[in-house]
């Protein structure tokens, strides 16, 4: 999925307060680890995600520095727990990643009880 | 009452081997099932959805809904329009993107491959899902005798592909997915090689694919000349495959190991 790196972001569980959610974060990168060959013998250049980080409004939930041992399109499960009281207008649940490129997606979520 | 008891047999064993065939879906670990199975988490989705956009985009002027078109997957590959080739649905729908492209800017430079490989790819997967559940029927009903004729010399070519040794470890198609199925090879169960999950997404590619590049894969695999890509030879052999798999429900795009 080399090109526009769709996104998806996706939770599991009640948005209550307090309670914890699974979430579940697909990106659509090549994640080429820089050692792989075309058929024709061309080397193909590294490209992969060097961070990604999610926050649960100004708090990091996840923080990765990931690099060439991470397989395309990469699959990220983890849970988040929310706070006892809510924001005006919900939780913002947002994701950005960059590569050693410079580039760079990001995706958000509002969770609202 | 002896040709009733002969015809309920001949029902008994059509019925049978309908029953003994089996998807790949099967032979897959628990674990990549429940994958394929959970539609937010398989990264198939990621190419269903860049279909579905590339559909709206592109395709439904034409065509209609997306939703529509579950009939089509399971009724390819066809004959094409001039009757000399066997044409997949990737094919069906890379012949309908150039002619639009040429229509739309007749002196623009065409897209880089890549980019429409992966375009085509995207549209097969949107394709397969809304056909999910839909029986193959691959047939030559409703062609001319003569294109008939050339449908059935194509389908004896794919079955003659399926049953003729290659490479160097000297075995055909049938050796292993008629004749091992279930046995392990390496780390993988031997299928039935019945293409009703295809587009997969592969883990070892790590990417979406064709059955034309997994066929592709079992040549490497038996080390054997690798057809090219687009080949009569490979269009012969899907069409012996479907026919093979005539009747049996597609699971849409699928998860491979």
């Amino acid at each position: 999925m080399a090109t526009n790196f769709p996104i998806r972001l996706t939770t599991t569980g009640a948005v209550l307060p307090g309670a914890t959610l699974q979430a579940v974060l697909l990106i659509g990168h090549p994640m080429e680890s820089g050692f792989r060959n075309l058929d024709s013998g061309q080397r193909v250049p590294k490209n992969v995600i060097e961070s990604v980080v999610v926050r649960l409004g100004d708090q990091i939930v996840l923080e990765a520095d990931i690099g060439i041992g991470i397989s395309a399109n990469p699959y990220f499960a983890f849970s988040v727990t929310l706070p006892a009281h809510m924001p005006q207008d919900g939780w913002r649940l947002t994701v950005q990643w960059v590569d050693d490129k410079g580039q760079r997606g990001a995706t958000q979520r509002t969770l609202t009880v | 009452m002896k040709a009733w008891l002969l015809g309920l047999l001949a029902c008994c064993a059509t019925l049978a081997f309908a029953d003994s065939r089996t998807s790949g879906f099967v032979y897959l670990s628990p674990q990549l099932q429940a994958l394929q199975n959970d539609p937010e988490r398989s990264p198939a989705i990621l190419w269903q959805e860049r279909g579905q956009a590339l559909w709206q985009g592109q395709c439904m002027a034409c065509h209609g809904q997306i939703n529509q078109m579950q009939r089509s997957a399971a009724s390819f590959p066809r004959l094409s329009a001039d009757g000399k080739k066997i044409h997949n649905l990737e094919d069906q729908i890379a012949v309908c993107a150039r002619r639009r492209a040429a229509q739309a800017a007749p002196n623009a430079q065409a897209k880089t491959s890549v980019g429409l490989e992966e375009d085509i790819l995207s549209l097969s997967a949107a394709l397969h899902l809304v056909a999910k559940d839909q029986l193959i029927a691959v047939s030559n009903t409703g062609l001319t005798a003569d294109q008939s004729a050339q449908w059935q010399e194509r389908l004896k070519n794919g079955q003659l592909l399926y049953e003729t040794r290659a490479g160097k470890m000297n075995l055909a198609c049938m050796h292993c997915h008629d004749q091992k199925v279930g046995a392990q090879m390496r780390a993988d169960t031997i299928s039935q090689g019945h293409p009703t999950g295809f587009p997969i997404y592969r883990m070892s590619w790590q990417t979406m694919g064709t059955l034309e590049r997994r066929l592709r894969a079992c040549y490497s695999g038996v080390q054997a000349p690798l057809p090219e890509l687009g080949s009569a030879q490979l269009r012969d052999l899907e069409l012996f495959m479907k026919v093979r798999a005539n009747g049996m429900p597609l699971d849409g795009p699928s998860i491979r190991r």
